[in-house]
């Protein structure tokens, strides 16, 4: 029988997946509490004045929401590889090892200290998930890289960062208006001026992890043999752990901490793939776009016309799939 | 040619390698040989330019290996390390990296990497097994892709540090023998082996390390010769027709 990895070797696999990001692009401007058909988009663009309400629609609720879906979900998606790439561990995502309530608290306090500076906030977004994927990093060189002690001090250092967030709440409950949406990840009300400068920064992000996409796949090797062939690994360490924190910050400061994202992208574009990191980056950019349209229409349309967080139906895919992950590798170890 | 001028390393406080001075004889196969924790892989990541930090000198063709830049090194020095990562990689996938030091900005093999890659594949006898994952191999088969990796890399220096490790005797005399063509090509080869009698057969020249000291060095014959391979590792070595013989001191 034809294996799914060897049904999509060859060129199959991008335009397939282009292909589905663009349909679940159309369905989710089509979709939602008020259903606008295709042929009312149609009619709406061939003639925007007479059809003012679905313009509006379209231009202030759908679209930023939808390119805010799609810029998150590629970013955190890259952010994981490139984490998982620099930690060697495939349990590692910007939400697993801290990163995002990194970022999440730096950009909680940008908001407190700065209310009047949104700009600011993508910036300390970025310096908090640095601050967290720095520390990690080095906690890892100190204890010899022990996977393990990666994945515990990732959740040391992200607890003791979202109790700093819950702190900022409770103490000043105006900052974060939208708490909960904020912990958990949520498009809903998302505007413009929230895409900017962050939308930017994301794309500056993928598009440096793509330049370094062939050293992603020497990297991999391990240090020794990547150092034997000829690779400065520091160098490229230092790039990955800026590039991840450019990502997962810019997400971030746009959606909230969106969780697991980053952990089951790279996964499943390794299972559909195999391990060329150099078309990984474009697949997990195309699969964490796709995966956050997909939760982001079902948020909307499950209970309509009441709305959930995407990142609760994230959470719900992502959690199990954490644990399988670990059973997984228990299995492996005791075999 | 590669040269060790008192060559001093440590670990914190701990001394590892101690004032060694040795030149690696250029076209040969020199083992290095000590006891576990004697130095030697150490002494091969200096060579290779992957720990820095050193006293003392370190020339290749007589100019400071510290002053090459990474991918120009590799392109002198290969090496094959001890541990080895079994990445999600087919065969033929991992034996292209060993063209990484010549590729360019755009890394696209040309018609000559391919050349490369083709001929150290067909060196190591991995050409039959070009399209299989690497998770999918048997030790013996992973570790001749590895080695097709490291010749793919076409550097005038090899240093392999314990390749025959937890491989069957028949696979090892195998690997063994594709070390000693690269010697006839022209390649320097620097390798470790725990297995004395594989190292007396297979080499040329040795460098004998006990607690990160140089107690020999020069060609075989007289290192073994001077019986302090004996002394450093408390063994008897026996010639025979069909090799050499290694027993306990005490037998």
């Amino acid at each position: 029988m034809l294996s799914l990895r060897k049904f999509f070797t060859g060129n199959s696999l991008l335009p397939l997946l282009l292909g589905g990001m663009v349909a679940l692009f159309l369905l989710s401007l089509c979709a939602g509490a008020v259903w606008l058909s295709p042929a009312a988009l149609l009619r709406a663009l061939g003639e925007p004045q007479a059809n003012r309400t679905t313009v509006q629609i379209l231009l202030t609720l759908r679209l930023p929401r939808l390119l805010a879906c799609m810029l998150c979900g590629g970013a955190l998606a890259v952010a994981g590889l490139l984490v998982q790439t620099l930690f060697g561990n495939p349990l590692a995502s910007p939400n697993t090892i801290g990163v995002n309530s990194g970022a999440g608290f730096a950009a909680a306090l940008a908001l407190l200290l700065l209310p009047d500076r949104p700009a600011a906030v993508p910036a300390a977004a970025f310096v908090g998930a640095l601050f967290a994927a720095a520390l990690i990093y080095a906690l890892s060189v100190k204890t010899g890289g022990r996977k393990s002690v990666i994945l515990l001090a990732g959740i040391a250092v992200g607890s003791i960062l979202s109790a700093g967030i819950s702190l900022i709440h409770s103490l000043w409950q105006n900052v974060l208006l939208e708490y909960n949406s904020f912990l958990l990840g949520s498009f809903s009300g998302m505007r413009w001026d929230r895409l900017f400068p962050a939308g930017v920064l994301i794309l500056a992000g993928l598009t440096a992890a793509f330049l370094c996409r062939h050293e992603m796949t020497v990297f991999a090797l391990g240090d020794e043999t990547a150092a034997a062939l000829g690779q400065n690994i520091r160098a490229l360490r230092i790039f990955l752990i800026l590039t991840a924190s450019v990502l997962a910050g810019a997400s971030v400061s746009i959606c909230g901490m969106l969780g697991f994202v980053g952990l089951l992208v790279p996964h499943l574009a390794r299972r559909l793939s195999g391990m060329q990191n150099r078309a990984q980056v474009v697949l997990c950019a195309l699969l964490g776009a796709s995966l956050v349209l997909l939760c982001d229409l079902f948020s909307r349309v499950l209970f309509a016309p009441y709305e959930l967080q995407a990142g609760i139906l994230l959470s719900f895919l992502g959690g199990p799939f954490f644990l399988y992950l670990i059973l997984k590798k228990r299995g492996r170890q005791s075999a | 040619m590669l040269e060790f001028r008192d060559v001093s390393f440590s670990y914190g406080q701990k001394a590892v390698l101690r004032h060694i001075s040795a030149q690696i004889a250029p076209q040969k196969i020199t083992c290095v040989l000590g006891k576990n924790a004697s130095g030697k892989s150490t002494l091969f990541q200096l060579a290779a330019g992957l720990l820095g930090g050193y006293g003392g000198e370190i020339l290749l063709d007589g100019r400071a290996l510290g002053a090459f830049k990474p991918k120009e090194r590799a392109r002198h020095i290969s090496i094959l390390p001890q541990w080895r990562a079994i990445p999600q990689l087919t065969a033929a996938q991992l034996v292209a990296h060993g063209r990484y030091p010549h590729l360019g900005p755009r890394h696209v093999l040309t018609q000559e990497d391919q050349e490369k890659i083709r001929q150290a594949m067909e060196r190591t006898d991995t050409a039959a097994l070009a399209q299989a994952y690497l998770s999918a191999l048997s030790g013996g088969q992973r570790q001749r892709v590895y080695l097709a990796m490291v010749i793919a890399q076409d550097a005038e220096i090899i240093l392999l540090d314990e390749p025959t490790t937890y491989l069957d005797i028949e696979v090892q005399h195998g690997l063994l023998a594709i070390v000693r063509e690269l010697k006839r090509q022209g390649k320097t080869v620097v390798m470790t082996l725990h297995d004395l009698a594989l190292a007396l057969e297979y080499s040329d020249a040795l460098l004998l390390l006990e607690q990160g000291r140089l107690l020999a060095s020069g060609a075989t014959q007289e290192v073994l010769a001077s019986r302090k391979i004996e002394a450093a590792f408390r063994v008897g070595i026996y010639g025979t027709e069909n090799g050499y013989v290694v027993r306990p001191a005490h037998e």
